[in-house]
């Protein structure tokens, strides 16, 4: 087992390097640069622009810059200043600070969000799909599907603007940000239930569509399982309904489920944008996607990296549970 | 499993009739409700979609400059007090000069009668037969909005109708590429396993991790200058997703493998000498078709809701062409929450064909299971 | 096995989300108190006094809205609003524009006396004036902000270079003693004032270490100072301006403290400026949600104009929200059809546009046709609700030096067939097309842009006008980056919609209407062309207009120059008007002397210059 995830980060390395190596050249597809809205603002002399066009690099092949931008991101700096070794991954053009800097100061807030909103769907969906697979066609069964569907049904960035229209009617929910700033002089408890009722409106908005496609896997992964042979034999043995549900049919029935899990793991940063833009939760993932509008390279890059980073993590993750889960896997290198 | 039809024989000797496996599927699936509806529905949605240019009283691209964002025409059939034939009366914008707020009031100085199968523009039926008549219409100068009008005075109820052709037929094009690079190279990993898992997993995380959305980007910005049309853009760029987007079925279908290859059938099949190719095709894949045929079945509505976001980034269907998804895109904002609210109607047509396709298929899963309680 | 682990699992994860949340926002909430109204004691001898508004009491705290994260907290290179926004709170300027009429007024200078040929100007400094650590603000800061900042050849793509730049020179800036700074034009140059308006003068105590110091790369750290990484607790900001931020939370806010050393503006009452004790700047990215804040209460002003689609909700939603809608008046802001009549040569010495499609764009009868088939009032009604106003020139109504006798090109599809006819093409209608004189189809391909739906709008309205005259203009979306790259370097375009923001001070459009100018988008210069060829005979009359306008200080004769370049501009219709926008500002009914206009938006991007004075 050691061996093997020893081996899966091991052969990360040249996979991340391909992965740039494709965006990159993706991202040189589009035509202009990040300077092409520069031209627009009367205050900048041609010059300037050219000037700084060669200070970043933009105006050499697109092979060179490749190189350039990996070595900013690999390669750390040593300065005089403490500390002496400083890994910035470069920096980004629009903020001119460290990549790390603008990237860390929201990053929280994004995987705050991603990991509210795992929990939320799968707390709910798993147990309902259950329950709809075992009272397969029962009242309750036909009512979740419908909701489900209905949910399913919503682009979650409108049901953002809906909740949020809701909200600033009614008062229940803050518009956008993450804590009141009066809550600044509050103690730790008392943030972080400020910070949780901000979270409500993108949790929901992001979540709902989440459950229903999850409620309807589970459902029809279990019931699946459930016409096995095996469960029969179980239920023939005499095996309490509960164990047979529980300990036999739902673990089989998980593979597929946590498979997934791996890619949710992987898009937990990216996936919010446009609910976090339209909230205004200040998350990573709208300036994400203003960074590649505006062609700020090396912020994109690093977005780009961290989202393969984490997919393949993730990919990992699910592959060592999958092998936990079912015995008669067995994962070679 | 058999079953016994009716005849009329003695009862001492009941007759067994084998009826196929596909007549069986059907018979399952015409039992669950709800999918039988949806089937219907569906058809319905397509069978509109391809006489849409006629069933619609104008185009998706007739832009009227005084009739923007009129509301839904008012169908009158009382007039005096008695029934009447159906008329409508035209909608005249109305500037209010001390709040500046803008508002419709109905033309009553004329009426119009709602004509069935009216003259209306020329198109061609089916594309191959060149017609005036339209399913119906009123007359000009006055206007019949069905769903009201959008910010450039265009019908929403026409534009719905030809957006359909656009939502209801790239899922489609992708499930014929998506279903099966998924499945095979999901099977084949997950059945050889090893090096070949191990190369081919990393192929997929690497497609994986591919920002799509930036090769959209950039496309979209590549394609302005090329002299196509944006449904052809679009299409391409369905293209590309649905080659970006196999992999996550891949991945599910390998780990499912991972599991079946282990059961006792499989080793039988191989030991009696079966070739691999033939194994994962007949014995293991079919065991992952709950999941295969769900995710086809949620493929159609997918790809309705990801056209949507794209569109609310700028860079699904353009305009001046119509799709559900750049429809809802320009409902996106209060004012037409609480102004236009018609505005937001495609998002119900949205809805409709995710609930139907996803009832079809609940009703296909449960028709194909071969192991359900009976 | 699998449920018991996965039960452990959620526990341990809530529990520290719980964590993080809270220790996500530690604080240090000693050094974020402000100093309250009583205890600002400092004062200057002659302050200013405020003319504007009604005299207020002390207040906790102002909250606005605004639609971005600052790039920047460096003004001196910031280059856009929201990063101005809080900037521009924190420093002074010599002189000031008045927020009503744009006319300039004392700033840290109190007093200025210029030489009768215009070419020396001595500022006064007011006596006592302090930056908010309490060291004492001098001619000297003055000096070197100029010399070691915007006139510094190391950092010489800030921002505000242009504006200190007189007809391409510099100015000599000399400090004479602690209140006296001279200013050495190279010519007169009436622009100096507006221009020197919008030069905050920065304190060389906290910032020379950042100048003069350079990084590996041999470029300065001013590039690096005060950018979105720095942290307000361990080098507070100093200047001289009202409020200076203190916390800074990404995507989230910015507050704003009051400066204890503030003395330069009293009320009318002669009370101390400003009223409330912290300013608190709520980021919301989507203009939706900031509408919404309003609704809820949230905001009491709000940094950027509406939109007219906005107006329509927001105006309806008063009585909920308790706010009221502020006409702001027309701006100054522009959105044009350009034409590209560039004549010279690409790289490869083939000429930028079509030689077919350049005889139809060069020609001034097909133009003018073109601006009569924009059905302005339509466009108008669908995208702004009727809340725009026609324009058929570049300078906005609001501006002093507006000509209000320019032509005007009504919708009128017949005026459109005669300017046609004119110019020697044939007409046709939806059925027939326009042919020019040699018999060729007219059809050419305009550029809008995704980012602004508006622009596709009006483009597509625009093209329905000409398919009734049987001109085929096909509309082609792209991005907004795409497009100016178009205008900027590659020059291949036919015709592009496009928007530009302008001001009360005419000469800061010399970068769009002199010929070599780097806006000149209808006929943009560049190094690259070959087989250059010289100017249209009225653009180097433009050229002189411009040149004798910054020169001339009497402002009635000076107007007539600004008067003849918008009756060329008319004429000849290089670019054709669309409309000026009208903005509108909410503002909460428990604010008082909130007063904004688009004339507050257009200097130095202040949205609210008087911020200082509002009360609650």
């Amino acid at each position: 087992m050691f061996r093997y995830v020893l081996k899966r980060l091991i052969q990360m390395i040249p996979l991340l390097l391909i992965i740039s190596f494709l965006s990159f050249g993706v991202s040189k597809l589009a035509p202009g640069d990040y300077l092409a809205k520069q031209a627009l603002n009367p205050h900048v002399s041609a010059a300037q622009i050219e000037a700084e066009r060669h200070r970043l690099g933009l105006d050499k092949p697109w092979y060179v810059q490749y190189g350039l931008w990996l070595y900013h991101f690999s390669v750390p700096e040593v300065q005089p200043a403490w500390p002496p070794v400083t890994w910035q991954w470069g920096e980004s053009f629009t903020y001119n600070a460290p990549v790390t800097v603008v990237i860390g100061q929201r990053l929280g807030a994004t995987l705050l969000l991603g990991i509210a909103a795992l929990l939320f769907t799968w707390l709910i969906a798993l147990p309902l799909g259950i329950y709809s697979a075992v009272r397969q066609y029962s009242f309750f069964d036909k009512l979740f599907s419908a909701i489900a569907f209905v949910a399913l049904g919503i682009p979650d960035f409108f049901l953002a603007l809906v909740l949020l229209l809701l909200a600033a009617q009614t008062g229940w929910f803050p518009i956008g940000g993450r804590m009141n700033p009066s809550m600044i002089v509050e103690p730790g408890w008392k943030q972080a239930i400020d910070v949780a009722w901000h979270m409500i409106v993108p949790t929901i908005a992001v979540g709902i569509g989440s459950i229903a496609i999850l409620q309807r896997r589970m459902r029809g992964n279990l019931l699946d399982v459930l016409g096995e042979e095996y469960i029969r034999t179980a239920r023939a043995k005499g095996l309490p309904e509960g164990k047979v549900i529980y300990r036999h049919a739902v673990r089989n029935a998980l593979n597929p489920i946590i498979t997934l899990l791996g890619f949710e793991l992987g898009a937990l940063l990216s996936g919010f944008a446009l609910v976090e833009n339209v909230v205004g939760w200040p998350g990573l993932g709208f300036t994400m996607l203003h960074s590649m509008l505006d062609q700020d390279i090396p912020l994109t890059m690093a977005g780009l990296m961290i989202g393969a980073i984490m997919l393949l993590l993730g990919n990992l993750a699910a592959d060592l549970m999958l092998a936990g889960a079912d015995p008669r896997i067995k994962l070679e290198a | 499993m058999a079953t016994t039809t009716a005849t009329p024989v003695q009862a001492s000797e009941p007759v067994e009739v084998v009826i196929s496996s596909r007549q069986r599927v059907w018979r399952r699936f015409r039992k669950h409700r709800l999918a039988m509806t949806s089937l219907w529905v569906l058809v319905a949605m397509y069978l509109v979609m391809f006489f849409a240019n006629v069933i619609a009283p104008y185009t998706d691209t007739e832009s009227v400059k005084s009739q923007s964002f009129a509301p839904p025409t008012a169908i009158h059939v009382m007039k005096d007090g008695h029934l009447t034939a159906p008329y409508i009366y035209p909608w005249v914008r109305k500037f209010d000069p001390q709040t500046l707020l803008v508002g419709y009031v109905q033309d009553r100085s004329k009426t119009y009668p709602v004509h069935l199968f009216a003259h209306g523009t020329e198109t061609k039926l089916l594309w191959a037969i060149p017609t005036v008549v339209h399913l119906f219409g009123v007359d000009a100068p006055a206007h019949i909005y069905l769903f009201g009008a959008d910010q450039t005075g265009r019908d929403l109820f026409s534009r719905i109708l030809y957006g359909s052709r656009v939502s209801l037929t790239v899922g489609i094009l992708a499930i014929f590429v998506i279903l099966p690079l998924g499945m095979l190279v999901g099977g084949i990993a997950g059945y050889y396993g090893g090096w070949v898992d191990n190369v081919l997993m990393r192929v997929v995380e690497a497609l994986m991790a591919f920002p799509y959305f930036y090769l959209l980007l950039a496309l979209f910005a590549a394609t302005a200058q090329w002299n196509i049309d944006s449904k052809q853009r679009y299409l391409l760029i369905s293209l590309i997703l649905a080659l970006v987007g196999w992999t996550g079925l891949a991945r599910v279908i390998r780990g499912q493998v991972l599991s079946i290859k282990a059961n006792e059938y499989v080793e039988a099949s191989r030991a009696a000498g079966a070739p691999h190719l033939y194994i994962i095709v007949k014995h293991v894949l079919p065991q992952t078709a709950t999941w295969v045929i769900v995710s086809a079945s949620l493929m159609v509505p997918n790809f309705i809701l990801s056209e949507s976001a794209l569109s609310a980034l700028g860079v699904g269907v353009q305009e001046p062409s119509a799709s559900w998804g750049n429809m809802l895109q320009q409902a996106l904002n209060i004012a037409s929450l609480t102004l236009y609210p018609w505005l937001t109607i495609p998002g119900l047509f949205i809805t409709l064909a995710i609930l139907a396709f996803n009832f079809l298929g609940d009703g296909l899963r449960d028709a194909f299971d071969t192991k359900r309680r009976a | 096995m699998m449920k018991r682990r996965s039960r452990a699992l959620p526990t341990t994860v809530i529990a520290s989300l719980v964590g993080l949340a809270g220790c996500m926002s530690a604080g240090t909430s000693s050094q974020l108190k402000p100093v309250s109204y009583d205890q600002v004691t400092y004062r200057i001898p002659h302050p200013w006094v405020e003319k504007y508004g009604r005299a207020g009491h002390p207040t906790k705290l102002v909250t606005a809205a605004m639609t971005g994260d600052p790039k920047t907290f460096n003004w001196y290179l910031e280059q856009d609003f929201t990063s101005a926004y809080p900037i521009v709170n924190a420093y002074d300027t010599l002189v000031e524009s008045d927020i009503r009429t744009a006319a300039i007024y004392p700033g840290l200078a109190e007093s200025w006396v210029e030489t009768p040929d215009h070419l020396h100007v001595t500022f006064q400094l007011r006596e006592g004036l302090k930056w908010s650590d309490g060291q004492p603000l001098t001619a000297d800061d003055v000096q070197w902000t100029y010399n070691r900042v915007v006139m510094n050849p190391k950092l010489a793509d800030n921002t505000q270079v242009d504006s200190a730049r007189i007809n391409g020179k510099f100015p000599k800036v000399t400090a004479l003693d602690a209140r006296h700074v001279r200013f050495d034009l190279p010519e007169p140059f009436a622009p100096f004032y507006a221009n020197t308006a919008g030069e905050y003068i920065l304190p060389r105590h906290q910032w020379e270490k950042h100048v003069e110091t350079y990084d590996k790369s041999g470029r300065s750290n001013f590039y690096q100072a005060f950018n979105v990484a720095h942290d307000f607790a361990e080098e507070p900001m100093v200047g001289s301006g009202p409020y200076l931020p203190v916390l800074f939370k990404p995507g989230e806010y910015i507050l704003l403290n009051r400066n204890p050393y503030y003395a330069q503006r009293v009320d009318q009452t002669g009370k101390p400026l400003p009223y409330s004790d912290q300013l608190l700047f709520k980021i919301t990215p989507d203009a939706n949600a900031e509408s919404l804040r309003f609704v809820a209460k949230e905001a009491d002003i709000g940094m950027d104009a509406q939109r007219p689609v906005d107006y329509q909700t927001l105006k309806r939603l008063e009585k909920v929200g308790d706010f009221h809608v502020v006409n702001g008046g027309m701006d100054f802001a522009t959105t044009f059809f350009v034409f590209n009549l560039n004549r010279d040569h690409n790289p490869q010495h083939k000429p930028y546009v079509d030689p077919l499609h350049a005889s139809w764009l060069q020609n001034v009868h097909f133009r003018r046709a073109f601006s009569h088939c924009v059905d302005r009032k339509a466009v108008i009604d669908n995208v702004a609700f009727g809340l725009n106003h026609p324009a058929y020139g570049p300078e906005s109504p609001t501006s002093p030096f507006f000509n209000p006798h320019l032509p005007s090109y009504p919708y009128d599809l017949d005026a459109a067939r005669k300017e046609l006819v004119l110019g020697g093409f044939h007409p046709g209608d939806k059925d027939h097309p326009c042919t020019d004189a040699a018999g060729h189809k007219v059809e050419v391909d305009e550029y809008c842009y995704a980012d602004n739906p508006n622009s596709v709008i009006i483009s597509n309205m625009v093209k329905s006008e000409l398919e009734k005259l049987g001109v085929t203009m096909n509309v082609k979306v792209t991005t907004f980056s795409t497009l100016t790259t178009k205008l900027e370097s590659t020059l291949d375009f036919e015709i592009a919609i496009m928007n530009l923001s302008g001001g009360p001070e005419p000469n800061s459009g010399t970068n769009i209407w002199l010929h070599d100018g780097r806006l000149h988008q209808f006929w943009q210069r560049s190094d690259k062309s070959t087989d250059k060829q010289p100017p249209y005979d009225w653009e180097t009359q433009i050229d002189n207009d411009f040149k004798a306008g910054a020169r001339e200080y009497d402002f009635n004769k000076r107007k007539l120059y600004y008067w003849d370049y918008q009756r060329i501009v008319a004429d000849q219709v290089p670019q054709i008007y669309i409309y000026y926008p009208t903005l509108f500002f909410p503002v909460s009914n428990s604010v008082t002397n909130a007063t904004p206009s688009v004339m507050q938006e257009a200097l130095a991007y202040t949205g609210y210059v008087n911020i200082y004075q509002l009360f609650k």
